[in-house]
């Protein structure tokens, strides 16, 4: 197999990240992060608690905005535009970078206006184009013969696993190229787990999707290529293959083998 | 070969535990593997109850390590070095343990020969010397596996190709025999299996040696040939 650092240049990267730095505050979260996300493919991210693996996907679609303090240097490259640079229009961004968190976060609404909502703030819509946009984002989210019959009920009273699979349809509604999912099975029991993962890889077809994960089995069920952070650094990206057989960096390697004290 | 400690000490001590287990079957293999040289030295064909005895033992732990295997992975979810160790070793034992019944051949090979009142030693061939070479390389193989040396393990695959140069040229000292004088054919027969089965000890300890290297280094370097060996 070839090391990924000559097969990751020959594909489309759908984000391109160059020298960034995130700092909270004074303190630095990420240190010179260097990486691209490749298009139609699943990249996760793992390490442990605090290397700053959230910090960069929460980068990415710049939710640190909502929080003074925080900022961001180097580039951000989505769909060729630096997204840290001053004047991007962050409503915008999101559309195009959707987020799924750990745990689920219905609006407190009807399940068809939890997906319309967000919709309707990008695009115009007839009420026949919104119905047929509820139905193609629930189905993308292998949800919508579960909630076809009740699509006025909250959605709050959706199972856990539901719920979150609604967040997920809530993000592909507004067909953005990228979708970050945030431990997004964390909260979930093993079938629902399972069900996010089977959708995850349906996912892949349509959009780019950067996981933060903190189960490593996971990680190299789902994604195909895997970065190891560490203290705010970038220690190895590469295939998930390699990485889970045979990791380059020692530091890697006791992380995934359970070597961490 | 990553040495620091896991998180989980219970962890250490199963993989720990497969660790030992592996080399005491491989301590069992090896005894067989001498005994039954001696054996064919000595005609002392009374060991070879005990040969077959200790094969017992040795099928009894392939089973038990193998359950241990999947034991682990089912547990543990090993990945990368342990993913590694753990498939490396699963696979050993099915080597050691052919071995051991290679072993027990030879010895089931020697008794025939005895037993029928001729001594092997009346051919003049080389059986002893390609013994002892297979035999060194089953503990060089077991010895790199306990200390995952990847250096003697390739010592032991390059010894390989003597084993069996050796092997074909007593083969071929066996056939002008037989075409001298065919009354031998039925011992030259038997020696030829005795051989075979000292030349396939010699292949396993080169397929235990290769799984060291794919522990110890991540490299698949079966059928590769010698280019890949570094």
């Amino acid at each position: 197999m070839m090391p990924v650092e000559q097969t990751i240049h020959t594909l489309t990267p759908a984000i391109s990240i160059r020298n960034l730095n995130f700092y909270y505050g004074k303190a630095i979260a990420l240190k010179n992060i260097n990486l691209d996300i490749i298009k139609g493919k699943v990249t996760a991210f793992i390490g442990p608690s605090g290397c700053g693996k959230s910090t960069l996907l929460r980068t990415i679609n710049r939710m640190y905005d909502l929080y003074p303090g925080q900022r961001a240097d180097g580039e951000l490259l989505v769909g060729g535009v630096n997204i840290l640079a001053k004047g991007v229009d962050t409503i915008a961004l999101r559309a195009q970078v959707g987020m799924v968190f750990q745990k689920p976060t219905p609006f407190p609404m009807s399940i068809y206006d939890n997906i319309a909502f967000g919709v309707s703030m990008h695009e115009k819509l007839s009420r026949n184009q919104m119905d047929d946009r509820v139905e193609w984002a629930l189905s993308k989210a292998a949800l919508w013969d579960e909630v076809k019959d009740k699509l006025n009920k909250p959605g709050t009273g959706l199972s856990g696993g539901q719920q979150q699979r609604l967040c997920i349809a809530r993000g592909v509604a507004v067909k953005p190229q990228v979708l970050l999912l945030d431990e997004p099975t964390s909260a979930l029991d093993p079938i629902s787990t399972m069900r996010i993962e089977e959708l995850i890889h349906e996912l892949k077809q349509e959009f780019t999707i950067a996981i933060v994960t903190h189960n490593m089995q996971q990680a190299a069920r789902v994604s195909d290529y895997t970065a190891y952070m560490y203290l705010g650094e970038m220690v190895e990206y590469g295939n998930t293959d390699e990485i889970f057989i045979k990791p380059q960096d020692k530091r890697t390697e006791d992380y995934i083998t359970g070597r961490m004290g | 070969m990553n040495e620091t400690q896991h998180v989980s000490s219970q962890f250490d001590e199963d993989l720990s535990l497969l660790r030992t287990h592996v080399l005491q079957m491989g301590g069992l293999v090896e005894t067989q593997v001498s005994a039954a040289i001696d054996a064919y030295t000595t005609g002392e064909i009374s060991s070879v109850k005990t040969i077959v005895d200790t094969d017992r033992k040795v099928n009894e732990l392939e089973k038990a390590i193998d359950d241990d295997c999947a034991h682990i992975i089912a547990k543990r979810q090993p990945a990368a070095s342990d993913l590694r160790l753990v498939l490396g070793i699963s696979k050993i034992v099915t080597d050691l343990e052919r071995a051991g019944d290679e072993a027990k051949k030879i010895a089931k090979g020697v008794r025939r020969i005895y037993e029928s009142g001729h001594l092997p030693s009346q051919f003049g061939v080389g059986i002893r010397h390609l013994a002892e070479a297979a035999l060194t390389m089953v503990r060089q193989a077991l010895d790199a596996f306990a200390r995952l040396d990847t250096a003697q393990a390739t010592s032991v695959i390059r010894a390989d190709s003597d084993v069996d140069t050796e092997f074909k040229s007593i083969i071929r000292q066996l056939i002008t025999h037989m075409m001298e004088d065919p009354r031998t054919i039925t011992t030259a027969i038997d020696i030829i299996s005795i051989a075979r089965a000292i030349e396939r000890i010699g292949d396993h300890a080169k397929n235990v040696s290769e799984q060291v290297v794919f522990i110890v280094d991540g490299r698949d370097i079966r059928h590769t040939g010698k280019e890949a060996i570094k």
